[in-house]
């Protein structure tokens, strides 16, 4: 396996075959990439973004697991994949000097492959439906539950109040 | 004659660095510098290597355990009930104390007022 640090995916052509051969054929979701769009005018940028989020679900892959795929462009723009202004932007975590790997580290990358392997097998898009849809409730046993807390030392403090006027 | 002393004062001094840099202390305080930077890039990738494997564990744990059993087996739904039925009830205590004209909230309200507006 690869080491997993940044990659990038030069497209030449914007066409969806080209782009999905491309795709299939490279480390995205197995190693972090990039693809950068600052040369593309804003009226380019969100069906290029379309179509490349097109090609993603064709081919099963998500934008952010395992490894996150991002997109470069200082337009701002909706995507489901994580859009940064530079390069310089993007996390230095999976910046590193790459060099030969030692036992240990091949041990290491062996596991990391099972991982990214088991998780790329899941079907990550039904997983994080189903997480929004959970989340929603859970959001509203916080506020509850805040609301809850606020009245509760109300409450405790008027009592206290009463007690103290009452042994006066 | 400045400018001859400041001459004479730096090449004292480029002397001095000079001997300074040919000891052994600092010759050994490089080396040492050296040792622990190659020391950290001996393991920088077998730690990033490790960091990662926990990261996507984490991630696989969650994905395959945790949104399937939050799915699966909810209590949201039951501690939301919950919450509400104490969060009326406790509403049902205080808002009567609090409505009460000899009431602490009352009498401080009363006080503002009367401090500001009379």
């Amino acid at each position: 396996m690869k080491i997993p640090v940044f990659e990038e995916i030069i497209l030449t052509d914007f066409k969806y075959d080209h782009l999905k051969s491309l795709f299939a054929d490279s480390k995205i979701g197995k190693v972090p990439t990039y693809i950068n769009l600052s040369i593309l005018k804003k009226s380019d940028l969100n069906s290029i973004i379309e179509l490349l989020e097109s090609v993603f679900e064709d081919l099963k892959l998500h934008s952010r697991f395992p490894y996150p795929t991002y997109l470069i462009s200082h337009l701002p723009a909706e995507s489901s994949f994580p859009l940064v202004s530079s390069t310089k932007e993007l996390p230095d975590h999976f910046f590193k000097k790459v060099k030969r790997p030692n036992n240990k580290e091949l041990q290491l990358l062996n596991k990391l492959d099972l991982k990214v392997d088991k998780l790329t097998n899941l079907d990550s898009i039904k997983i994080l439906e189903n997480f929004e849809e959970t989340s929603f409730p859970q959001r509203v046993l916080f506020e509850l539950s805040k609301e809850l807390y606020f009245l509760e030392k109300i409450y405790k403090h008027l009592n206290d109040k009463t007690h103290e006027k009452q042994k006066k | 004659m400045k400018n001859k002393r400041n001459k004479t004062t730096s090449k004292g001094f480029e002397e001095l660095i000079e001997v300074y840099l040919s000891t052994e202390d600092y010759l050994a305080s490089v080396k040492k510098e050296q040792d622990l930077n190659r020391n950290y890039d001996q393991y920088e990738l077998q730690q990033f290597l490790e960091l990662e494997n926990i990261r996507l564990g984490k991630l696989e744990s969650f994905f395959t355990k945790k949104i399937p059993a939050k799915k699966n087996f909810s209590q949201t739904e039951k501690l939301i009930i919950h919450q509400q039925e104490r969060k009326s009830e406790i509403l049902e205590k205080s808002v009567p104390q609090i409505c009460k004209l000899n009431s602490t909230l009352q009498v401080n309200l009363n006080e503002l007022f009367n401090a500001h507006f009379s």
